[in-house]
């Protein structure tokens, strides 16, 4: 069964004169385990399909089935719990909590999920090892480089156990070596079994991906399955 | 996969409690700004208690002087204001009546009882006179009064039957008549019949409306019989075996002294009865206008102190819009949100409660070393514990309440509009 499954959905921002359509009739399925990047021009309408796939946003037309229920049934909180136990986020802009240190940071969403200190504190550790962070475990954002800041990022979003992570131009505010590496992360992640939806408007960066979808002016333009690249 | 979750609802206190005073510490001098309007009125609730307490005590103790288990029976009627004065001047407390409230089986749990006739006259010694307040009485008085003479002694009841030329002098009389001289053994002139001195009292100030110092004291029978020639009383005073009876007492007063007096109604009752205790509420009733004063200045400024929480509040909730968006989208609720913020607010208050209660308690110990050392030695520092669980009470209070408002509308926050805020 498809974790993820949209038919016909559509995003539709104001009302009436100053409507705009975000995106419109999409369809796709998403395998566990997959790799799947959207990729698409700015303004075409990939961070609004992002927001609804990651819950954080509800569509206008169309439906969405995660893990085979559909999104409508879900109240505010549910969604809310729903991103906190089963997906993961890594924005471009990191969005980490500028006060916290790496490892406050990292345990966030497992505070939310009532885990007690003792085994947040192994299970934080085991994701920060896992993205090579542990070496700044108490060293707050300010005082991490860009690359650093977004692999804190990374063990934040796979710190749950989430069945889907989701980024955002994870790439974007990165010189190409940090970037890079933070693929390299996401390609590690891949290779152990987690569903990955990335978004980019790079080409280069979406050829990690063995699945491509574009979108362009709010529509799905094409679906491609096996990349090159990813085909290592 | 591995069990991470359980149902709990509320995020861990423990967490909670850090994350809101990492909060609190970033925004440390406008936090502690913010916060001096519930230190002032929580102090303020502290130093009006404090002090409050101390007056009522110091003044109550002034007032009686005499022990709570007396009662003091008056002649007239209670008095209501300036034109009842008058009233105190009948005849209706007599040897009848005085007999009467005599009568164990009238008037149960009496340990002492003593006639009052008083008026100011002025005594003479080989050419000083004085002024002073002459009392005519038993020995059972000094007794009631627990003023026993440094020098002489106190009349028997024999001599109070004989209707002895006897006095026994205040200090303050003794002084302007003697001087350093001894009075025992001496004679004086009141209303120019002789008295021999027996006895003088040490200084003792007020006891009640008396001052003690300017008594000449008289057997009361004497008094009736060779100074002012009538057989009236102005005071009955009894003392209680017990505090616990004096309701008791005061109820058998009234019903001999009505069936005395024929009197079916008691608001023509042509006496009235005093205790300590009623002396207590009279002095409490001013004391509370007081408090009730100066507490709603303290709530006032609560109420500000309140208002300017909210604020800082909603301009925490704007500021970290961003990250309101970041923790919804790593799975914080509504409810977490919510939690998080109104904890700061009251963390907030109770800070400044506590502060406020510090400078309270220091505020009002510093005034009882000053009182007592330039107005009152007698002046006690009263720790106001009430106040404290008040303190902390609306501390609290006014975290949540004005602490509700920014917090629901940090929850509210949509978590896309948060996430993409630049500030």
């Amino acid at each position: 069964m498809a974790i993820i499954n949209v038919s016909g959905l559509g995003k539709v921002y104001g009302k009436s004169e100053a409507q705009t359509v975000a995106i419109r009739d999409i369809s796709f399925s998403v395998e566990e385990g997959e790799f799947v990047a959207i990729v698409g021009p700015s303004g075409s309408g990939k961070s609004t399909l992002l927001h609804i796939l990651g819950f954080l946003d509800r569509p206008t037309t169309g439906s969405y089935r995660f893990e085979g229920k559909s999104m409508s049934e879900y109240s505010d909180d549910e969604c809310a719990r729903i991103r906190n136990q089963k997906m993961g986020f890594v924005f471009q802009s990191f969005n980490l909590l500028p006060r916290d240190t790496v490892e406050e940071n990292v345990a966030r969403p497992l505070l939310y999920a009532k885990v007690n200190r003792r085994e947040r504190n192994t299970i934080v550790g085991h994701a920060l090892e896992s993205v090579g962070m542990s070496h700044r475990i108490y060293h707050r954002p300010f005082e991490l480089s860009g690359g650093e800041k977004q692999r804190v990022a990374i063990a934040r979003a796979i710190v749950n156990n989430p069945r889907v992570i989701f980024a955002d131009e994870p790439t974007g505010n990165l010189d190409s070596q940090s970037g890079a590496n933070v693929m390299d992360v996401f390609q590690a992640l891949h290779t152990e079994g987690r569903t990955i939806i990335l978004i980019s408007h790079d080409r280069e960066i979406s050829k990690h991906a063995p699945r491509l979808l574009s979108i362009r002016d709010g529509l799905l333009v094409s679906d491609e399955r096996g990349n090159a690249a990813s085909v290592q | 996969m591995r069990q991470v979750f359980n149902k709990n609802t509320f995020m861990l206190w423990r967490d909670l409690i850090r994350i809101t005073w990492q909060e609190l510490r970033k925004n440390g001098w406008r936090t502690f700004f913010t916060i001096l309007g519930i230190v002032i009125g929580v102090g303020s609730i502290i130093i009006v208690v404090s002090l409050g307490e101390a007056a009522e005590e110091l003044i109550v103790e002034e007032l009686s002087g005499l022990g709570s288990q007396t009662v003091l029976v008056a002649a007239g009627r209670e008095p209501k204001g300036p034109a009842d004065i008058l009233e105190l001047l009948t005849d209706t407390l007599k040897e009848r009546e005085y007999e009467a409230l005599q009568d164990s089986s009238r008037v149960r749990n009496v340990v002492a009882l003593s006639p009052i006739i008083f008026q100011p006259e002025t005594s003479e010694f080989a050419g000083e006179t004085e002024r002073g307040t002459l009392i005519g009485s038993n020995e059972e008085l000094f007794h009631i009064f627990q003023v026993y003479p440094v020098e002489g002694r106190i009349f028997s009841a024999e001599e109070t039957r004989n209707r002895a030329s006897i006095v026994v002098l205040g200090s303050k009389i003794k002084d302007e008549l003697f001087g350093p001289s001894d009075a025992v053994g001496e004679m004086i002139k009141i209303k120019g019949r002789s008295f021999r001195v027996i006895g003088v009292l040490p200084s003792v100030g007020n006891i009640t409306i008396f001052n003690v110092d300017e008594f000449m004291v008289i057997p009361y029978t004497t008094v009736q019989d060779y100074i002012i020639g009538t057989k009236y009383y102005n005071r009955i005073i009894l003392e209680a075996s017990s505090n616990k009876v004096i309701p008791l007492i005061v109820r058998d007063i009234e019903a001999t002294l009505r069936e005395l007096h024929d009197i079916t109604d008691p608001s023509k009752d042509d006496f009235f009865v005093d205790t300590q205790a009623d002396a207590a509420l009279r002095v409490q009733a001013v004391t509370d206008i007081f408090a009730t004063l100066l507490i709603a200045v303290a709530t006032i400024s609560l109420i500000v102190g309140g208002v300017g929480i909210m604020n800082i509040m909603l301009v925490s909730v704007t500021e970290r819009t961003k990250e309101i968006g970041i923790l919804k989208a790593v799975g914080a609720t509504k409810d977490t949100i919510l939690e998080q913020f109104l904890l700061e607010s009251v963390l907030i208050t109770t800070i400044g409660g506590i502060i406020g209660m510090i400078f309270g308690v220091f505020f009002s110990y510093s005034v009882s070393l000053f009182m007592q050392a330039f107005v009152n030695p007698e002046w006690k520092f009263v720790f106001p514990v009430s106040a404290v669980f008040i303190g902390v009470f609306v501390s609290v209070l006014i975290g949540v309440v004005f602490g509700i408002y920014p917090a629901r509308k940090a929850a509210r926050k949509d978590p896309i509009e948060s996430l993409w805020y630049e500030q």
